[in-house]
Protein backbone atom coordinates (compact mmCIF):
# COMPACT_ATOMS: atom_id res chain seq x y z
CA UNK A 1 0.00 0.00 0.00
CA UNK A 2 0.92 3.52 -0.75
CA UNK A 3 3.48 4.89 1.79
CA UNK A 4 5.86 7.75 2.45
CA UNK A 5 6.16 10.08 4.81
CA UNK A 6 3.01 11.48 4.88
CA UNK A 7 1.73 7.85 5.88
CA UNK A 8 -0.43 6.17 3.16
CA UNK A 9 -1.88 7.89 0.91
CA UNK A 10 -5.21 5.79 0.00
CA UNK A 11 -8.59 5.75 2.02
CA UNK A 12 -10.80 4.02 -0.47
CA UNK A 13 -10.53 1.06 -1.56
CA UNK A 14 -12.82 -1.39 -3.86
CA UNK A 15 -12.11 -4.93 -3.73
CA UNK A 16 -13.76 -6.44 -7.23
CA UNK A 17 -13.29 -8.76 -9.36
CA UNK A 18 -13.92 -10.80 -11.51
CA UNK A 19 -15.75 -12.06 -8.18
CA UNK A 20 -13.07 -11.52 -5.29
CA UNK A 21 -14.77 -14.24 -3.41
CA UNK A 22 -13.38 -17.22 -6.14
CA UNK A 23 -9.70 -16.70 -4.01
CA UNK A 24 -9.39 -19.60 -1.37
CA UNK A 25 -7.37 -16.78 0.61
CA UNK A 26 -10.29 -14.11 0.10
CA UNK A 27 -10.76 -14.26 4.03
CA UNK A 28 -7.25 -13.74 4.67
CA UNK A 29 -6.69 -10.86 2.36
CA UNK A 30 -9.39 -9.41 3.37
CA UNK A 31 -8.89 -9.44 7.45
CA UNK A 32 -5.43 -7.93 6.47
CA UNK A 33 -6.60 -4.76 4.02
CA UNK A 34 -9.59 -4.36 6.44
CA UNK A 35 -7.03 -4.08 9.62
CA UNK A 36 -4.97 -1.25 8.18
CA UNK A 37 -7.64 1.51 8.16
CA UNK A 38 -9.62 1.95 4.61
CA UNK A 39 -13.26 3.03 3.46
CA UNK A 40 -14.03 -0.38 1.91
CA UNK A 41 -16.24 -1.29 -0.46
CA UNK A 42 -16.86 -4.88 -2.15
CA UNK A 43 -18.21 -5.54 -4.79
CA UNK A 44 -19.59 -9.30 -5.47
CA UNK A 45 -22.25 -11.04 -7.16
CA UNK A 46 -23.26 -12.77 -3.91
CA UNK A 47 -23.26 -16.43 -4.87
CA UNK A 48 -20.55 -17.17 -3.02
CA UNK A 49 -21.10 -16.27 0.59
CA UNK A 50 -19.74 -19.11 2.77
CA UNK A 51 -20.13 -19.48 6.78
CA UNK A 52 -16.40 -18.48 6.86
CA UNK A 53 -16.98 -15.56 4.43
CA UNK A 54 -19.60 -14.17 6.60
CA UNK A 55 -17.54 -14.70 9.70
CA UNK A 56 -15.06 -12.55 8.35
CA UNK A 57 -17.04 -9.93 7.58
CA UNK A 58 -18.99 -9.80 10.32
CA UNK A 59 -16.04 -9.12 11.98
CA UNK A 60 -14.80 -6.72 9.62
CA UNK A 61 -17.66 -5.55 7.70
CA UNK A 62 -17.08 -3.36 4.06
CA UNK A 63 -18.25 0.02 4.44
CA UNK A 64 -20.12 -0.82 1.51
CA UNK A 65 -21.36 -3.82 -0.49
CA UNK A 66 -22.30 -3.69 -4.52
CA UNK A 67 -24.20 -7.07 -5.17
CA UNK A 68 -24.34 -7.53 -8.95
CA UNK A 69 -27.98 -9.21 -9.70
CA UNK A 70 -28.23 -10.25 -13.19
CA UNK A 71 -31.85 -11.55 -13.88
CA UNK A 72 -34.92 -11.90 -11.82
CA UNK A 73 -35.08 -15.84 -12.37
CA UNK A 74 -33.04 -18.95 -12.60
CA UNK A 75 -33.56 -19.39 -16.72
CA UNK A 76 -32.17 -15.91 -16.87
CA UNK A 77 -29.58 -16.43 -14.66
CA UNK A 78 -29.10 -19.85 -16.90
CA UNK A 79 -28.75 -17.46 -20.09
CA UNK A 80 -26.57 -14.78 -18.57
CA UNK A 81 -24.15 -16.62 -16.76
CA UNK A 82 -24.17 -20.31 -17.66
CA UNK A 83 -25.47 -21.52 -14.08
CA UNK A 84 -29.50 -21.13 -13.75
CA UNK A 85 -28.85 -22.32 -9.90
CA UNK A 86 -26.43 -19.19 -9.40
CA UNK A 87 -30.39 -17.33 -8.75
CA UNK A 88 -30.79 -18.75 -5.90
CA UNK A 89 -27.50 -18.73 -4.48
CA UNK A 90 -27.24 -14.92 -5.24
CA UNK A 91 -30.43 -14.50 -3.54
CA UNK A 92 -29.18 -16.38 -0.46
CA UNK A 93 -26.38 -14.80 -0.21
CA UNK A 94 -27.53 -11.08 -0.80
CA UNK A 95 -29.91 -11.50 1.95
CA UNK A 96 -26.34 -12.58 4.39
CA UNK A 97 -24.83 -9.77 3.15
CA UNK A 98 -27.96 -7.76 3.81
CA UNK A 99 -27.36 -8.52 7.31
CA UNK A 100 -24.22 -6.56 8.20
CA UNK A 101 -23.81 -3.38 9.41
CA UNK A 102 -22.85 -2.31 5.78
CA UNK A 103 -24.21 0.36 3.15
CA UNK A 104 -25.76 -1.86 0.33
CA UNK A 105 -26.00 -1.24 -3.26
CA UNK A 106 -27.59 -3.33 -5.88
CA UNK A 107 -26.18 -3.16 -9.19
CA UNK A 108 -26.91 -4.87 -12.91
CA UNK A 109 -25.59 -4.86 -16.16
CA UNK A 110 -28.43 -5.16 -18.72
CA UNK A 111 -27.72 -7.76 -21.93
CA UNK A 112 -29.83 -8.60 -24.23
CA UNK A 113 -30.25 -12.60 -22.60
CA UNK A 114 -31.86 -10.12 -19.33
CA UNK A 115 -33.51 -7.16 -21.61
CA UNK A 116 -36.74 -8.23 -21.08
CA UNK A 117 -36.14 -8.56 -17.32
CA UNK A 118 -34.62 -5.16 -16.44
CA UNK A 119 -37.74 -4.08 -15.25
CA UNK A 120 -38.29 -7.12 -13.39
CA UNK A 121 -35.02 -7.46 -11.45
CA UNK A 122 -35.58 -3.68 -10.59
CA UNK A 123 -39.07 -5.18 -8.87
CA UNK A 124 -36.90 -8.07 -7.11
CA UNK A 125 -34.58 -5.86 -5.32
CA UNK A 126 -37.75 -4.23 -4.14
CA UNK A 127 -40.00 -6.69 -3.01
CA UNK A 128 -37.08 -8.74 -1.42
CA UNK A 129 -34.61 -6.30 -0.20
CA UNK A 130 -36.87 -3.20 0.44
CA UNK A 131 -38.09 -0.23 -1.56
CA UNK A 132 -35.02 1.71 0.02
CA UNK A 133 -32.48 0.18 -2.63
CA UNK A 134 -31.23 1.72 -6.11
CA UNK A 135 -30.39 -0.12 -8.53
CA UNK A 136 -27.73 0.88 -10.57
CA UNK A 137 -27.54 0.00 -13.95
CA UNK A 138 -24.22 -0.51 -16.08
CA UNK A 139 -24.52 2.71 -18.53
CA UNK A 140 -22.70 0.87 -21.15
CA UNK A 141 -20.54 -2.54 -21.44
CA UNK A 142 -17.55 -2.46 -23.45
CA UNK A 143 -15.17 -5.37 -24.98
CA UNK A 144 -13.58 -7.61 -23.09
CA UNK A 145 -10.10 -6.46 -22.14
CA UNK A 146 -6.89 -7.40 -20.34
CA UNK A 147 -7.39 -11.34 -21.14
CA UNK A 148 -10.82 -11.94 -20.60
CA UNK A 149 -12.82 -14.04 -23.11
CA UNK A 150 -16.41 -13.00 -23.19
CA UNK A 151 -18.25 -11.91 -26.83
CA UNK A 152 -19.49 -8.76 -26.06
CA UNK A 153 -20.07 -7.50 -28.93
CA UNK A 154 -22.78 -10.75 -29.30
CA UNK A 155 -24.40 -10.31 -26.00
CA UNK A 156 -24.60 -6.31 -25.50
CA UNK A 157 -27.06 -4.35 -26.14
CA UNK A 158 -27.58 -2.31 -29.53
CA UNK A 159 -26.64 1.82 -28.51
CA UNK A 160 -30.05 2.45 -29.86
CA UNK A 161 -31.70 -0.30 -26.89
CA UNK A 162 -28.90 1.09 -24.66
CA UNK A 163 -29.50 4.61 -24.77
CA UNK A 164 -33.43 4.28 -24.62
CA UNK A 165 -32.54 2.28 -21.58
CA UNK A 166 -30.60 4.29 -19.64
CA UNK A 167 -33.44 7.54 -20.52
CA UNK A 168 -36.51 5.50 -19.37
CA UNK A 169 -34.16 5.00 -16.35
CA UNK A 170 -33.77 8.69 -15.93
CA UNK A 171 -37.16 8.98 -16.44
CA UNK A 172 -38.55 6.81 -13.77
CA UNK A 173 -36.53 8.18 -11.33
CA UNK A 174 -38.45 11.71 -12.46
CA UNK A 175 -41.76 9.82 -11.96
CA UNK A 176 -41.03 8.90 -8.78
CA UNK A 177 -39.59 12.00 -7.50
CA UNK A 178 -42.39 14.17 -8.64
CA UNK A 179 -45.41 11.48 -7.67
CA UNK A 180 -49.09 11.96 -8.41
CA UNK A 181 -48.77 15.28 -10.86
CA UNK A 182 -46.32 13.68 -13.24
CA UNK A 183 -47.48 14.07 -16.97
CA UNK A 184 -44.83 12.80 -19.73
CA UNK A 185 -46.20 15.08 -22.19
CA UNK A 186 -44.41 18.29 -19.40
CA UNK A 187 -41.22 15.97 -19.49
CA UNK A 188 -38.56 17.04 -21.61
CA UNK A 189 -34.86 16.87 -21.84
CA UNK A 190 -32.71 20.56 -22.02
CA UNK A 191 -28.88 20.44 -23.15
CA UNK A 192 -27.14 23.26 -21.35
CA UNK A 193 -24.39 23.88 -23.74
CA UNK A 194 -21.09 24.99 -22.47
CA UNK A 195 -18.71 26.85 -24.67
CA UNK A 196 -16.22 25.00 -26.12
CA UNK A 197 -13.25 26.60 -23.44
CA UNK A 198 -14.83 24.95 -20.22
CA UNK A 199 -15.81 21.97 -22.11
CA UNK A 200 -12.26 21.12 -23.23
CA UNK A 201 -10.55 23.49 -20.51
CA UNK A 202 -6.51 22.31 -20.11
CA UNK A 203 -6.63 19.38 -17.21
CA UNK A 204 -3.81 17.88 -15.33
CA UNK A 205 -4.26 13.95 -16.12
CA UNK A 206 -2.58 10.70 -17.30
CA UNK A 207 -5.25 9.66 -19.44
CA UNK A 208 -8.18 12.40 -19.48
CA UNK A 209 -9.24 11.61 -16.32
CA UNK A 210 -8.73 10.62 -12.79
CA UNK A 211 -6.84 7.43 -13.64
CA UNK A 212 -3.19 7.19 -12.93
CA UNK A 213 -3.43 10.76 -10.95
CA UNK A 214 -5.54 9.64 -7.88
CA UNK A 215 -7.32 6.38 -8.95
CA UNK A 216 -5.34 3.17 -9.52
CA UNK A 217 -5.83 -0.43 -9.89
CA UNK A 218 -3.61 -3.24 -8.45
CA UNK A 219 -4.36 -6.11 -10.14
CA UNK A 220 -4.52 -10.10 -8.50
CA UNK A 221 -0.74 -10.39 -9.76
CA UNK A 222 0.57 -7.20 -8.16
CA UNK A 223 0.36 -4.99 -10.61
CA UNK A 224 -0.21 -1.29 -10.51
CA UNK A 225 -2.37 0.15 -13.24
CA UNK A 226 -4.06 3.35 -13.94
CA UNK A 227 -7.57 1.89 -15.05
CA UNK A 228 -8.79 -1.61 -14.64
CA UNK A 229 -9.58 -1.90 -18.22
CA UNK A 230 -6.28 -1.17 -19.82
CA UNK A 231 -3.46 -3.59 -18.57
CA UNK A 232 -1.14 -1.50 -21.19
CA UNK A 233 0.65 0.54 -19.04
CA UNK A 234 1.78 -1.47 -15.57
CA UNK A 235 4.55 -1.61 -13.26
CA UNK A 236 4.86 -4.20 -10.76
CA UNK A 237 4.36 -3.40 -6.57
CA UNK A 238 5.75 -6.70 -5.74
CA UNK A 239 9.17 -5.66 -7.19
CA UNK A 240 9.93 -2.70 -4.99
CA UNK A 241 6.62 -1.55 -3.11
CA UNK A 242 3.55 0.28 -3.75
CA UNK A 243 4.87 4.08 -3.61
CA UNK A 244 7.81 3.29 -6.05
CA UNK A 245 5.56 1.42 -8.66
CA UNK A 246 2.76 4.43 -8.07
CA UNK A 247 5.90 7.25 -8.48
CA UNK A 248 7.24 5.27 -11.51
CA UNK A 249 4.14 4.98 -13.00
CA UNK A 250 4.08 8.08 -15.02
CA UNK A 251 7.00 7.24 -16.44
CA UNK A 252 5.72 4.00 -18.34
CA UNK A 253 2.83 5.49 -20.11
CA UNK A 254 2.93 7.06 -23.57
CA UNK A 255 -0.20 7.67 -25.47
CA UNK A 256 -0.70 8.58 -29.26
CA UNK A 257 -2.88 11.67 -29.82
CA UNK A 258 -6.37 11.35 -30.28
CA UNK A 259 -7.51 10.60 -33.43
CA UNK A 260 -8.66 13.55 -35.77
CA UNK A 261 -12.04 12.01 -36.37
CA UNK A 262 -13.19 11.96 -32.62
CA UNK A 263 -11.38 15.73 -32.07
CA UNK A 264 -13.66 17.29 -34.93
CA UNK A 265 -16.71 15.14 -33.68
CA UNK A 266 -19.89 17.46 -33.18
CA UNK A 267 -21.17 15.03 -30.59
CA UNK A 268 -17.37 14.81 -28.81
CA UNK A 269 -18.73 16.85 -25.65
CA UNK A 270 -21.37 14.11 -24.65
CA UNK A 271 -19.18 11.37 -25.79
CA UNK A 272 -18.19 8.63 -23.39
CA UNK A 273 -14.86 7.58 -24.91
CA UNK A 274 -11.70 7.37 -23.95
CA UNK A 275 -8.16 5.59 -24.06
CA UNK A 276 -9.54 2.52 -21.94
CA UNK A 277 -12.90 1.99 -24.58
CA UNK A 278 -10.75 3.36 -27.35
CA UNK A 279 -8.59 0.34 -26.57
CA UNK A 280 -11.57 -2.55 -25.59
CA UNK A 281 -13.14 -1.47 -28.69
CA UNK A 282 -10.43 -1.17 -31.50
CA UNK A 283 -7.28 -2.91 -29.76
CA UNK A 284 -6.09 0.55 -30.53
CA UNK A 285 -5.61 3.50 -27.97
CA UNK A 286 -5.99 5.76 -30.61
CA UNK A 287 -8.83 4.25 -32.87
CA UNK A 288 -12.25 4.96 -33.16
CA UNK A 289 -14.81 3.08 -31.04
CA UNK A 290 -17.60 2.52 -33.78
CA UNK A 291 -20.05 1.47 -30.93
CA UNK A 292 -19.63 4.24 -28.67
CA UNK A 293 -19.54 6.51 -31.59
CA UNK A 294 -23.22 5.74 -31.90
CA UNK A 295 -24.14 5.98 -28.41
CA UNK A 296 -22.98 9.45 -28.38
CA UNK A 297 -24.26 10.58 -31.59
CA UNK A 298 -28.00 8.98 -30.36
CA UNK A 299 -27.46 10.58 -27.16
CA UNK A 300 -26.39 14.33 -28.51
CA UNK A 301 -29.48 13.86 -30.88
CA UNK A 302 -31.94 13.07 -28.31
CA UNK A 303 -30.43 16.09 -26.14
CA UNK A 304 -30.27 18.32 -28.64
CA UNK A 305 -33.57 18.29 -30.14
CA UNK A 306 -36.37 21.06 -29.52
CA UNK A 307 -39.16 20.59 -27.10
CA UNK A 308 -41.84 19.95 -29.52
CA UNK A 309 -39.53 17.05 -31.19
CA UNK A 310 -39.06 15.15 -28.14
CA UNK A 311 -42.48 13.11 -27.31
CA UNK A 312 -42.70 9.67 -27.89
CA UNK A 313 -38.90 9.57 -28.75
CA UNK A 314 -38.00 7.56 -26.26
CA UNK B 1 -13.95 16.21 42.25
CA UNK B 2 -13.54 14.38 45.62
CA UNK B 3 -9.65 13.89 46.12
CA UNK B 4 -10.32 10.07 47.41
CA UNK B 5 -11.51 8.62 44.24
CA UNK B 6 -9.70 7.27 41.56
CA UNK B 7 -9.27 9.76 38.06
CA UNK B 8 -11.30 8.66 35.41
CA UNK B 9 -9.75 7.01 32.67
CA UNK B 10 -10.48 7.19 28.97
CA UNK B 11 -9.43 5.06 25.98
CA UNK B 12 -9.95 5.51 22.78
CA UNK B 13 -12.61 2.77 21.10
CA UNK B 14 -11.06 0.19 18.95
CA UNK B 15 -13.69 1.12 16.20
CA UNK B 16 -11.53 3.43 14.76
CA UNK B 17 -8.10 3.20 13.30
CA UNK B 18 -6.08 6.01 13.45
CA UNK B 19 -3.76 6.61 10.26
CA UNK B 20 -2.42 9.51 8.05
CA UNK B 21 -3.14 10.14 4.56
CA UNK B 22 -0.77 11.87 2.95
CA UNK B 23 0.05 13.91 5.81
CA UNK B 24 -3.17 14.22 7.48
CA UNK B 25 -4.30 12.67 10.61
CA UNK B 26 -7.62 10.37 10.26
CA UNK B 27 -9.79 8.59 11.97
CA UNK B 28 -11.36 5.44 9.94
CA UNK B 29 -14.67 3.76 11.62
CA UNK B 30 -14.83 -0.04 11.35
CA UNK B 31 -16.78 -2.73 12.22
CA UNK B 32 -19.54 -3.02 13.96
CA UNK B 33 -19.41 0.69 14.24
CA UNK B 34 -20.24 1.80 10.82
CA UNK B 35 -23.95 1.18 11.32
CA UNK B 36 -23.05 4.31 13.26
CA UNK B 37 -21.09 6.27 11.86
CA UNK B 38 -19.73 4.85 8.30
CA UNK B 39 -16.67 7.18 7.18
CA UNK B 40 -13.76 9.17 8.69
CA UNK B 41 -12.78 12.07 10.94
CA UNK B 42 -10.15 14.49 9.98
CA UNK B 43 -8.00 14.90 13.02
CA UNK B 44 -5.76 18.26 13.77
CA UNK B 45 -2.42 17.69 15.09
CA UNK B 46 -3.68 18.36 18.94
CA UNK B 47 -6.66 15.93 18.52
CA UNK B 48 -4.45 13.38 16.61
CA UNK B 49 -1.83 13.58 20.16
CA UNK B 50 -4.65 13.26 22.11
CA UNK B 51 -6.02 10.14 20.31
CA UNK B 52 -2.94 8.60 20.22
CA UNK B 53 -2.46 9.04 24.45
CA UNK B 54 -5.77 7.70 24.32
CA UNK B 55 -4.56 4.32 23.18
CA UNK B 56 -4.11 3.09 26.94
CA UNK B 57 -6.60 3.74 29.52
CA UNK B 58 -5.35 7.65 30.30
CA UNK B 59 -6.70 10.44 32.99
CA UNK B 60 -7.59 13.64 31.98
CA UNK B 61 -4.34 15.41 33.46
CA UNK B 62 -2.22 12.37 31.66
CA UNK B 63 -3.65 13.65 28.22
CA UNK B 64 -2.89 16.97 29.06
CA UNK B 65 0.54 16.31 29.97
CA UNK B 66 1.24 14.94 26.86
CA UNK B 67 -0.44 17.58 24.82
CA UNK B 68 1.61 20.05 26.90
CA UNK B 69 4.63 17.94 26.11
CA UNK B 70 3.75 17.84 22.62
CA UNK B 71 3.24 21.15 21.92
CA UNK B 72 4.96 23.18 24.91
CA UNK B 73 1.63 25.02 25.99
CA UNK B 74 0.87 26.08 29.25
CA UNK B 75 -0.85 23.95 31.22
CA UNK B 76 -4.31 25.39 31.40
CA UNK B 77 -4.23 25.37 27.60
CA UNK B 78 -3.55 21.91 27.33
CA UNK B 79 -6.25 21.06 30.06
CA UNK B 80 -8.89 23.39 27.99
CA UNK B 81 -7.97 21.68 25.19
CA UNK B 82 -8.38 17.69 26.38
CA UNK B 83 -11.75 18.82 28.11
CA UNK B 84 -12.92 20.27 24.66
CA UNK B 85 -11.78 16.76 22.83
CA UNK B 86 -12.56 15.07 25.65
CA UNK B 87 -16.80 16.40 25.39
CA UNK B 88 -16.33 15.35 21.28
CA UNK B 89 -15.14 11.97 22.00
CA UNK B 90 -18.12 11.18 24.60
CA UNK B 91 -20.65 12.71 23.15
CA UNK B 92 -19.70 10.63 20.26
CA UNK B 93 -19.53 7.19 22.00
CA UNK B 94 -15.95 6.87 20.84
CA UNK B 95 -14.20 6.83 24.12
CA UNK B 96 -14.36 3.50 27.07
CA UNK B 97 -14.09 5.78 30.56
CA UNK B 98 -13.44 3.47 33.51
Amino acid sequence: MPGGEGGHRTISLLITGGEPMLRPDFCQIWEGIYQQGFLITLYTNATLVTPAVMETLRRYPPHKIGVTIYGATPETYGKVCGDPSAFQKAIDGMAQLQSLPSALEFRTTIIKDNYPEAADIERLVHERFGAQYKLIQTRSVTKAVRGACADVAACRLEPEDNVRLAFRRGIEIIKDAVGASYDERNLYVEHIERSPEKTYAPRLTLFGCNAGMRDYTVSWDGKLLGCQMMGNFAVDTLEAGFQSAWDRFPSVVHLPPVNETCLACAHRDLCNSCYASRYAETGDLGGRPEYVCRDAEIVSQLLRRKKHEQHHDI
Amino acid sequence: MDSTQTPRTYQGKSSYVHRKVAGTDVLISIGENIANFSGYIQLNPSAACIWEALREPNTAAGLARALEETFDIPTAQAEADVAEFLRELIAHDMVLIR
